[in-house]
């Protein structure tokens, strides 16, 4: 009796016969068709459509996945010391937020219109949304929000987030939006440049703040002119000029003074100055996040 | 020609079950298990590279379509990204595992390796065709070839897995 599993050795016909190349060519030509189409957005709404009846399964899975790490560490990582780490971290956050906030009100004291400017600071308009799918696709940085265009969201708004006790900080700017979700491409991936500057020194040094992950880190901070030099601990904030400098992130609109991190190395070799960053929020475990619609 | 139809719907109801099923991993893969501690794990690429190692190279391409096509809706590269790299995968392995002995667990090892190298070579190239700025260098060695390991590693139960559903669930030789 001739068995199912008996069946690939019996095959007798060749792999690639003139048939099952014309059909292999067409389907490639099909896919090829599709990326093309894709590309030039004819295709979004379709697949705003089918993301918007999967939207509730994937976020079940991803906040699943999330609750199961976060489970499996409080098992495993000693649930009391977590707890008072967990403390200690937020008593530190919110002095580091008190400390960026009284660090960049010293730069502008006396100067009343620069007081106003700081004033506003931190007075974003935003709208919370939560992590429909934290996307490795082919080792891009990328989270999906649940909310889109029908909320307003636009590309290149700038997206905040808080991971335990940390301030709100940014972790990446809306790439691309569809109905009822938005791909955020997160400040880690090589694609991300954002302007950024040190808080707190009189004369703020500006830079880049470049994705690294694809390079094995995080984030750095980069083009920094060796005139102002940087100093391990001093923390990032937005400049807020990415559109100005016309950066590679899509129409970035990042609103000035959001953290971003603090610096943790220095390279000052050549004729600029770079930092290794440590974002305080890690954009893989946040399940919260508000997109920052405007400023008050 | 009336005793075919109930064969015809047999076929339909199976393959909207393996397009359901790679929706399922599809999930899976972006949304419940994206990651093993930094890296990421193609469960589709294996699930369809182990079927092609198993069924030859047709079944190979429906698992393909219905794979790839799930990934290019939940993910974030075009439509049609993920679809074109997994048939050039299929098509390779299809080619190389046919005069071979398709029981030898080097074999799925071998293909495994070379097939998630060959889809993250495809997909990175997709990605610097749409001016991505891709640091190759790095990303070979940061994304590619340990995505490729996890895939391999993980490419052995899965077919074990397979191959015990393909012999339980297939009385009859069929696509």
């Amino acid at each position: 009796m001739r068995t199912t599993f008996d069946a690939p050795n019996e095959r007798r016909s060749p792999t690639l016969s003139r048939r099952r190349v014309t059909l292999l060519l067409l389907l490639i030509a099909i896919a090829l068709g599709l990326i093309i189409l894709d590309e030039q957005g004819h295709l979004d709404g379709a697949k705003g459509q089918i993301q918007a009846v999967l939207q509730p399964i994937e976020q079940t899975l991803t906040q699943t996945r999330i609750t199961i790490g976060e489970t499996i560490g409080s098992v495993t990582g000693q649930g009391t010391m977590q707890r008072r780490i967990d403390e200690l971290e937020r008593e530190i956050a919110t002095l580091r937020e008190d400390n960026i906030r009284l660090k960049t009100y010293q730069n502008k004291i006396g100067l009343l219109e620069q007081e106003l400017q700081i004033r506003q600071t931190y007075s974003w308009q935003t709208l919370s949304a939560t992590v429909v799918q934290g996307s490795t696709d082919n080792g891009r940085r990328i989270i999906r929000i649940s909310k889109g265009n029908v909320d307003g969201i636009e590309a290149g708004m700038a997206v905040v987030s808080k991971e335990g006790g940390s301030p709100a900080a940014l972790i990446g700017v809306v790439d691309r939006v569809y109905a009822q979700t938005a791909d955020v491409l997160l400040i880690t991936d090589y694609g991300s440049t954002i302007s950024a500057r040190t808080a707190g020194t009189e004369t703020p040094a500006e830079g880049l703040i470049a994705g690294q992950w694809q390079l094995g880190s995080r984030i750095k901070l980069t083009d920094v002119s060796r005139d102002i030099p940087l100093e391990v601990g001093q923390y990032i904030i937005t400049a807020g000029l990415s559109k100005a400098l016309a950066t590679d992130t899509p129409i970035a609109q990042v609103p000035p003074d959001v953290p971003i991190g603090t610096i943790i190395s220095v390279d000052q070799t050549g004729h600029s100055q770079t930092a290794e960053v440590q974002p305080f929020v890690d954009p893989d475990r946040v399940r919260n996040i508000w997109v920052i619609t405007g400023q008050k | 020609m009336g005793d075919y139809r109930p064969k015809i719907e047999q076929r339909i109801a199976r393959q909207i079950l393996r397009a359901l099923m790679l929706l399922s991993l599809a999930l899976v893969q972006t949304a419940l298990a994206p990651t093993f501690w930094r890296f990421r794990a193609d469960w589709v690429l294996i699930a369809v590279i182990g079927w092609t190692v198993l069924r030859g190279l047709i079944p190979g391409v429906r698992w393909a379509i219905y794979g790839g096509l799930s990934l290019d809706l939940l993910g974030v590269m075009p439509i049609g990204s993920h679809l074109l790299a997994m048939l050039i995968c299929v098509i390779g392995v299809a080619i190389v595992v046919e005069p071979l002995d398709r029981e030898q667990p080097l074999l799925v090892i071998g293909v495994t390796l070379a097939a998630s190298v060959l889809y993250g070579g495809i997909l990175s190239l997709l990605l610097f065709s749409q001016g991505f700025p891709l640091p190759w260098r790095h990303y070979t060695l940061v994304e590619i070839f340990p995505t490729a390991i996890i895939n391999t590693i993980l490419a052995i139960p899965t077919f074990a897995l397979l191959r015990r559903l393909y012999k339980r669930g297939q009385p009859t030789v069929e696509a």
